[in-house]
């Protein structure tokens, strides 16, 4: 789709094509993805990762609804689902200080909101796939907590996908000191009778948090996609003096799964927390990013992230952490350890540290290859049959990471899925 | 062909007569006119009366270089060499031409040397003293001859090996790094001028350190120097290259290549101090060190180590790996780089695990002082193959100073479940609390830091040869003077 | 040997010592007890030159010289000791070497011949017997993976080959059981002497037991706000101090 084609046919289509900030916001993306395209394996960012299979599926209509909804996965939640890129839930109560919407509504409900914040991202704006989402994204949701807000109920955004292409565009504004939990569901309808696997969706959606001074965000995402569906996620988060971000990944399904998360620590006392787990079977593919950049001086940051790779599964970890010439006195740590299950699976492992100020304290360490035999050894001599050895260490790796978790409730969904993974 | 406009100046002036040999230059020169282009790669390969062989294969090379491009990934920023405005070949300076005592040499040189501890006769060596007029050196290179004839072992500069020993020569250059392996590889390829050739039989041990030092019959050849060390079956050799005396060269780029061999059980221990001019405190005129360093380990149980110390150059590009293919084999990286004032280092290792079995350990410590830069890059690639295979990697990254940079870009990929990766690192500035507790009890700011600094790159100056470690040592504490106050 | 007079010291811009006023003879040993945050450590850094601690007003008078004129490492050359509440740890770097380059280095500074290898380690086997400091802690790096009390100890050891004339200890029994205690306390009093004095720098009484002191000063909100004899350490494990915090700045 050339700049015109899409300033002519498509633009026109979508939801606020009458706000000319907007309107001038989409064509600039859409131009900045024309000029590179989709990135290739040269580009030092994807060198581990293939996207030529979905270069003809990006313009494909979402036809037809996804399928069943189920039911919440948390108790008492906000819950918003987009059906195969439509918004089905209907308005809902909120607390006081709580904005929940839709992308779509908001651009009827409150542009001036939008204006100020949606596409301002300076770490993401100029890469091509968050470009392509901003000029095909029709919806997604936006989520403003006004200052000191704590929202107890959890927020859970579903989004059922079964064909063609998604674009979910979402922002989260958390006003100086609230609270808030989230969960990002993405699930796949995988049982649509008649289609083939190869005509699965693709599902690009960006997430832009921004976190004003004292806010506490978690974000909590839960990839289950279609077994022949693409998933790439990349989540913005802006952190200003004392904020805290906890964000965790599940990826478990898809073919093909790029999770990236960018975070600038841009205010003193701000820490993030990103941890996440990859389970891979058959021949997944899973590509894990991030970018933890230290602005400001008195930041903290850790990260751990674990994977299982089984069948011909290739599991990659791109972990950066940046340190500004002026970012003193800060501590950034990072972890990713991987267990290959099977001869033909794969891992490329990349933690990287760029590191301009001297008064730092930081350190990565990255571990691949399979369980420990002591262990092994050491559960069997007390009686236990070697494959529920294996369960035990496996889950044992995969609970030190899980127990980060700080939410309850998602700690015990995340716990259920992965042991169900693990059982079968 | 294509003449530089400079070459084609000097052909006009010299009558141009096509010489016999099928190009233009005077044979007769010491100095090949600045450009490169074929008629010097044949000129320096007729210089050296080297046989049809070689020459065709510098060729090859040359071709191949000309449709290259520069690498740009790596961390270092400089500006645009153009390649045309050096002189390929000089013929080596005659020793009546130096200082004739270290009497005339500059006595910031000699400072350093006293600083480094490097005895009398050697500091003579390195200020290019005639040495036979003050110190009997031939007669000790005579003993070393001798003494390596008796065990077999072939120690010479590689253009007299190409004439010597040709069947090993021709068997075994450019089978770790072939010429096209890289823009740098491939320059050294089409224009290298000398560099060593050992050759250790089978089942022997190298009775001594072999050393650049004792290549009496050289001087100022290090520009695109080429080694080649094969280890027959069961053999041992230690190499020593370079030295910790800061060496000055007017050619500002230097591209090395070293390739070594090792067949069924054996071991070579390379061990590099380099300090090459690093240029002034703002960067001007210091040496680009682009060097590319390979070890096939193909024989079963083979094992070799590499061990540096870089503290010079201007831009340090290195990444000497190992391929370990026989099954067992072992490849070991030991590493201190210290970067101050401008300095810039872009520096690591590759190990490529393709036999069962088989080990790698990499041990990095990068120090950065001043305005520089030093980043560690690093592959550690487990091959489907490499069954049972290791790998453990700590790298450590010390901040003297809040102007410098430390980065470390690692690339962990495993292939194969039974191989096991570990790879830790850490990047800190300094301690001030360590200072402290050594200036109180009496060390100056200089001699606590360089005290805490050989702390930290202990574990990889053990492994240097006795009397490297000693002056690396010193050296590690002269490169970070002026470093803190 | 030390005369302070009206020390005011601030750390960060935040005043800690306002107005020490301290004299300590030759051969003397003087305890400085107080509450935590009354300044203890701030004195000891103040005294050995550490930076970040800044005199505003005051003067100290070492050995007839005035003390802020000297560097860190001039102020030991003239045989000033601080013995490190927490001792710091310098991986990769012998114990033995540490010792002997710090000794030559004083030496050097004070115009002695430095001592070769086969002086230097007589004279460190001379000490680390009493001190029950094994080969092994000394090969290791400086204070790497010692426990409490083998670090109080080697500090110990370092002030004896140093031989300073002015030793301050801070909080030297700190993290110590009874008999590491002891072990330390041995190691002080074999230095005692007519040339040498001591600041031993206390929060509890029990080290007084064993480093009997001459003098005792009570040190509250940064000034000295009590003087007395060895009495008066005992007073304070009675009463606590209670009655010095109630004291205004």
């Amino acid at each position: 789709m050339t700049p015109d084609i899409y300033n002519a046919e498509y633009a026109p289509n979508l939801p606020g094509s009458s706000l000319p900030w907007l309107a001038d916001l989409r064509s600039k993306a859409a131009a900045r993805f024309a000029a590179t395209g989709l990135p290739n394996r040269k580009v030092e960012e994807w060198r581990y990762t293939d996207l030529r299979n979905i270069k003809d599926r990006l313009y494909m209509e979402q036809i037809g609804d996804g399928g069943k909804i189920p039911p919440a996965l948390l108790p008492n939640s906000l819950r918003l689902v987009f059906s195969n890129g439509n918004l089905v839930t209907g308005e809902q109560e909120l607390p006081p200080g709580v904005r929940l919407l839709g992308m779509a509504q908001a651009m009827i409900a409150a542009p001036e909101i939008l204006a100020d914040h949606l596409g301002r991202s300076d770490a993401v704006r100029e890469m091509p796939l968050p470009s392509l989402n901003q000029a095909m994204s029709r919806d997604g949701y936006i989520l403003i907590l006004e200052a000191g807000i704590t929202l107890e109920r959890p927020v859970e955004i579903l989004f059922l996908n079964q064909s063609g292409a998604s674009y979910p565009r979402n922002l989260v504004l958390a006003g100086a000191g609230s609270t808030t939990t989230i969960v990002e569901h993405y699930l796949g309808a995988d049982n649509m009778p008649g289609k083939s696997p190869s005509d699965s969706y693709v599902l690009n959606a960006v997430t832009e948090i921004h976190a004003e001074a004292g806010a506490t965000i978690r974000r909590y995402k839960i990839q289950r996609e279609a077994a022949a569906a693409s998933h790439i996620a990349t989540v913005a988060t802006q952190l200003a003096d004392n904020a805290r971000f906890e964000n965790f990944d599940l990826n478990l399904g898809g073919k093909l799964a790029r999770s990236e998360v960018h975070v600038a620590l841009q205010g003193a006392e701000a820490a993030a927390i990103l941890n996440g787990i990859y389970l891979l079977r058959d021949k997944q593919h899973c590509d894990n990013v991030i970018h933890m950049d230290h602005v400001a001086g008195a930041t903290n940051s850790q990260q751990d992230y674990r994977g299982l790779l089984d069948d011909h599964s290739h599991g990659v970890f791109q972990g950066k952490i940046s340190v500004r010439p002026d970012a003193q006195g800060i501590e950034g740590h990072q972890l990713n350890k991987t267990l290959l299950l099977s001869d033909k699976s794969e891992i490329d492992s990349k933690p990287e540290l760029q590191i301009l100020a001297d008064d730092v304290k930081c350190s990565h360490g990255a571990t691949a290859g399979e369980l420990d035999e002591t262990g092994l050894f050491y559960l069997r001599s007390r009686g236990i049959p070697e494959w529920e050895a294996r369960r035990l260490l496996m889950a044992a790796f995969l609970a030190q990471t899980l127990e980060k978790i700080s939410d309850g409730d998602v700690r015990a969904v995340m716990d259920g899925m992965v042991a169900e993974w693990m059982g079968s | 062909m294509s003449y530089s406009a400079d070459t084609a100046d000097q052909v006009s002036a010299i009558s141009g007569d096509k010489y016999k040999y099928g190009f233009v230059t005077d044979i007769e020169s010491e100095l090949a006119p600045k450009g490169l282009n074929e008629d010097i790669v044949r000129f320096i390969s007729a210089k050296k009366d080297e046989p049809d062989w070689l020459l065709k294969w510098r060729l090859r090379a040359y071709e191949r270089w000309l449709t290259m491009e520069e690498p740009t990934w790596g961390k270092v920023a400089y500006p645009e060499i153009d390649f045309q405005d050096a002189h390929y070949y000089a013929a080596p300076k005659s020793k009546d031409d130096g200082p004739k005592s270290l009497d005339e040499v500059d006595p910031e040189l000699l400072r350093t040397y006293e600083k480094l501890g490097i005895p009398l006769h050697e500091q003579q060596m390195l200020a290019g003293v005639a040495v036979d007029a003050v110190f009997d050196s031939v007669s000790v290179a005579t003993t070393f001859r001798k003494e390596l004839a008796k065990a077999g072992v072939i120690f010479c500069p590689i253009s007299e090996a190409v004439k010597e020993h040709p069947e090993l020569v021709q068997k075994y250059l450019g089978s770790v790094v072939p010429y096209s392996d890289n823009f740098y590889a491939t320059l050294n390829s089409a224009v290298f001028t000398d560099g060593s050739f050992v050759y250790i039989p089978k089942g022997v041990r190298c009775p001594m350190e072999l050393s650049t030092y004792f290549r009496i019959n050289e001087a100022n050849t290090g520009q695109f120097e080429r080694t080649l060390i094969i280890a027959d079956e069961g053999s041992y050799v230690s190499y020593l290259e370079g030295c910790t005396a800061p060496q000055r060269d007017e050619n500002q780029l230097h591209a090395a290549v070293v390739e070594l061999v090792l067949l069924d059980d054996a071991e070579i221990k390379y061990s590099t101090v380099q300090n090459w001019y690093p240029g002034d405190e703002h960067g001007n005129g210091g040496i680009y060190n682009f060097v590319t360093k390979r070890a096939a380990c193909r024989g079963r149980n083979s094992k070799v180590s590499w061990t540096q110390v870089e503290t010079g150059s201007a831009i340090t590009w290195k990444y000497p790996s190992c391929i370990l293919q026989g099954d067992n084999s072992v490849g070991e990286f030991y590493s201190v780089a210290i970067t101050n004032n401008m300095q810039q280092a872009d520096t690591g290792t590759k190990m490529i695990h393709i036999g069962k079995n088989t080990s790698s350990t990499i041990i990095a410590k990068g120090i950065s002082a001043g305005r520089s830069q030093s980043t560690y890059r690093g592959l550690v690639r487990m091959q489907p193959g490499a069954a049972g295979s290791r790998n453990y990697t700590q790298c450590d990254s010390l901040l003297i100073g809040d102007k410098c940079g430390a980065h470390t870009v690692p690339y962990i990929e495993n292939r194969n479940r039974t191989a096991q990766i570990e790879h830790e690192a850490t990047t800190a500035k300094i301690s001030e609390d360590q200072l402290f507790y050594c200036r109180q009890r009496g060390l100056t700011d200089e001699e606590a830091l360089g005290m805490i600094v050989n702390g930290f790159c202990k574990k990889v100056l053990q492994e240097l040869p006795m009397e490297f470690a000693v002056e690396a040592q010193k050296l590690v504490a002269i490169s970070l003077e002026g470093s803190v106050g | 040997m030390l005369e302070i007079k009206d020390l005011h010291a601030a750390v960060d811009g935040t005043e800690i010592l306002k107005g020490i006023d301290l004299t300590v003879g030759a051969g003397e040993v003087h305890a400085i007890m107080g509450p935590n945050g009354s300044g203890k450590s701030t004195l000891s850094y103040v005294l050995s030159g550490r930076d970040g601690y800044d005199v505003t007003a005051g003067s100290i008078t070492y050995r007839g010289q005035d003390l802020l004129e000297l560097s860190i490492e001039e102020r030991a050359a003239e045989g000033l000791f601080l013995g490190f509440q927490y001792p710091v740890e310098l991986p990769g770097v012998s114990s033995t070497t540490f010792l002997k380059t710090a000794l030559n280095a004083v030496r050097r500074q004070r115009g002695e011949e430095e001592l070769d290898a086969v002086q230097f380690m007589k004279r460190l086997r001379s000490h680390t017997k009493t001190l029950n400091i094994s080969d092994d802690m000394l090969r290791r790096g400086v204070n790497e993976g010692f426990s409490g009390g083998e670090k109080k100890r080697n500090e110990i050891l370092q002030m004896a080959l140093l031989e300073p004339y002015f030793a301050v200890l801070d909080e030297t029994d700190s993290g110590l059981d009874i008999d590491a205690l002891k072990i330390v306390a041995e190691g002080v009093n074999a230095m005692r002497g007519p040339a040498r004095s001591l600041l031993v720098i206390t929060h509890y009484q029990r080290l007084l037991d064993y480093i009997v002191p001459d003098y005792v000063h009570v040190l509250a909100h940064g000034r000295i706000v009590k003087s007395g004899g060895k009495k008066l350490a005992v007073e304070l494990e009675e009463k606590g101090y209670g009655e010095f915090l109630g004291e205004a700045a």
